[in-house]
């Protein structure tokens, strides 16, 4: 049994390596699968909707300089939105740390829609926060900003695959959940998997359990201070034409749409769960989620952190 | 049955292989320049994104005249060169079919209109080719490089050059949906 968990575990490490080494060196010797090619005709598909996106938004930041009011600003916010769906499906903007957060237990489907925008929500505030306090300080030379920037995301990439560790050696350990806080245990013993304390019950008492600080929030939490490298391009764009206030509304709306992918994902994760893990099913699968989840991290963080630590790469 | 799920999700939760989250865009037109009938060097020209050019113009471009100066050139210059030296400026060539990569770019120049920055540089290769293939390419994909679609105008006198299409081509060196490759040919007499 601990035995398949290891397999998948490994599986899991050998898709990530795959899905983000290879580009470096290349060795593309063999037959391409029908698959990757098809992944790779999307993505391709995806960047060509970003860059067409880019230069709209662009566009429509130099339209409201011209003075050219409500449609404009309109264009530019619903662009944004647009640009946060598709800039949220790339590398660090939270979907593996989204993966292992409900890998790592059973949770109720509103853990995704909070989830999904605490990331969303942290990841802009970063980036807005950066952008205002640099600007200030650098006097608004841009390209520093975007270096500095990357301080922010060696710390914070350093801190995920900590805390992926921990969940990893946690899960392998076999003791993942033994916190003093931890309700979802308290309630498997209680047999009522549907009844549960008020506490619990309604969104004021599902976000309170949510905010509980454990690994996991602090992982989100993490992953949310990632400043978001689209927002701030934007937001010293929006600066270097004098419409700052335009540049913050166009940076929320682009939260939301980033909110909106990784909820998506947080909600497949669920409806995944219920189907194949949380009825009956062996206490090793949970532990080899645990375990794999802590990997996933860890390997995905570690690439970013190698990523972030190569410098500016123009 | 449950894990080949779980791993399809978890997969799909993965940075993929080619990634979609490019942050500056570059259209790029290679220019051969011939010698003795051969194609000895060529100039490429990379024009970025009207985001990036503002980052750009906001760094470097200190009198805000939205012109570049020979200073501010051979401050972006050291900056430029410095960062893409390592990748071969991000761009591979094939001579004659064999793979190369440029350790040194010479006479770097850039230029700002319409507040698009352009940056231009030579490099020289190290034997004269009557077939040229080359490609730009950030594996990161933190830049995304796109052949310029004025290329084939491009190539002057004996020499054309066409833009393969990423679907069309499929080669070892070029194993990569993502990219788009330039071919250049000089006209036998």
């Amino acid at each position: 049994m601990t035995l398949r968990a290891i397999l998948l575990a490994v599986l899991l490490l050998c898709g990530g390596l795959l899905s983000q080494g290879d580009a470096r060196a290349a060795p593309t010797g063999g037959a391409p699968l029908a698959v990757g090619e098809t992944i790779d005709a999307v993505v391709a598909q995806v960047a060509r909707w970003q860059s067409r996106i880019n230069r709209a938004l662009s566009t429509e930041v130099r339209n409201i300089r011209r003075g050219e009011g409500l449609p404009a600003v309109l264009a530019l916010l619903a662009l944004g939105f647009g640009y946060g769906v598709l800039h949220a499906l790339g590398p660090g903007h939270g979907k593996a740390v989204v993966a292992a957060y409900f890998m790592d237990r059973s949770r109720h489907w509103s853990a995704a829609i909070f989830a999904g925008s605490w990331i969303a929500l942290g990841h802009t505030i970063s980036a807005v926060l950066i952008v205002l306090v640099l600007a200030f300080v650098l006097g608004g030379a841009s390209m520093e900003i975007v270096g500095q920037a990357r301080t922010v995301e060696v710390i914070a990439y350093g801190l995920i695959v900590a805390i992926g560790l921990w969940r990893l050696i946690a899960g392998l350990r076999g003791d993942p959940h033994c916190h003093a806080h931890d309700h979802d245990h308290g309630h498997a013993h209680d047999h009522h998997d549907h009844a549960h304390p008020a506490a619990a019950t309604g969104w004021t008492g599902r976000l309170r359990q949510f905010l509980k600080p454990d690994a996991m929030l602090g992982m989100l939490t993490v992953a949310g201070a990632v400043p978001c490298s689209g927002s701030m391009i934007l937001l010293l764009f929006a600066l270097a034409n004098g419409v700052l206030l335009v540049g913050l509304a166009a940076t929320l709306s682009i939260a939301v749409g980033m909110a909106l992918t990784l909820i998506a994902l947080g909600f497949a994760a669920v409806a995944l769960r219920l189907r194949f893990v949380d009825r009956g099913s062996p206490a090793w699968l949970q532990r080899g989620l645990t375990v794999a989840g802590g990997l996933l991290v860890s390997v995905v963080g570690t690439l970013m952190l190698v990523a972030a630590l190569e410098g500016p790469p123009i | 049955m449950r894990a080949a799920v779980l791993l399809a999700l978890l997969l799909a939760a993965l940075p993929w292989r080619a990634q979609a989250h490019p942050h500056v865009f570059i259209q790029y037109l290679i220019v051969p320049q011939l010698k003795d009938g051969a194609i000895a060097s060529v100039v490429l020209h990379w024009r970025f994104d009207d985001l990036y050019s503002s980052l750009v113009l906001g760094t470097i471009d200190r009198d805000h005249n939205g012109k570049l100066s020979q200073p501010e050139i051979d401050e972006l210059a050291k900056r430029v060169l410095t960062n893409t030296a390592d990748s071969g400026f991000y761009t591979t060539f094939k001579l004659d079919g064999v793979e190369w990569r440029a350790p040194k770019a010479d006479g770097f120049t850039a230029s700002a209109a319409d507040e698009i920055v352009t940056y231009e540089f030579t490099i020289v290769l190290p034997k004269p080719v009557r077939i040229l293939e080359a490609s730009a390419h950030d594996p990161q994909y933190y830049i995304a490089m796109e052949a310029d679609p004025k290329q084939p105008e491009a190539a002057k006198g004996a020499v054309a050059c066409r833009i393969g299409k990423p679907e069309t081509v499929k080669d070892k060196t070029w194993g990569d949906y993502m990219r788009d490759v330039v071919f250049c040919q000089v006209a036998s007499q």
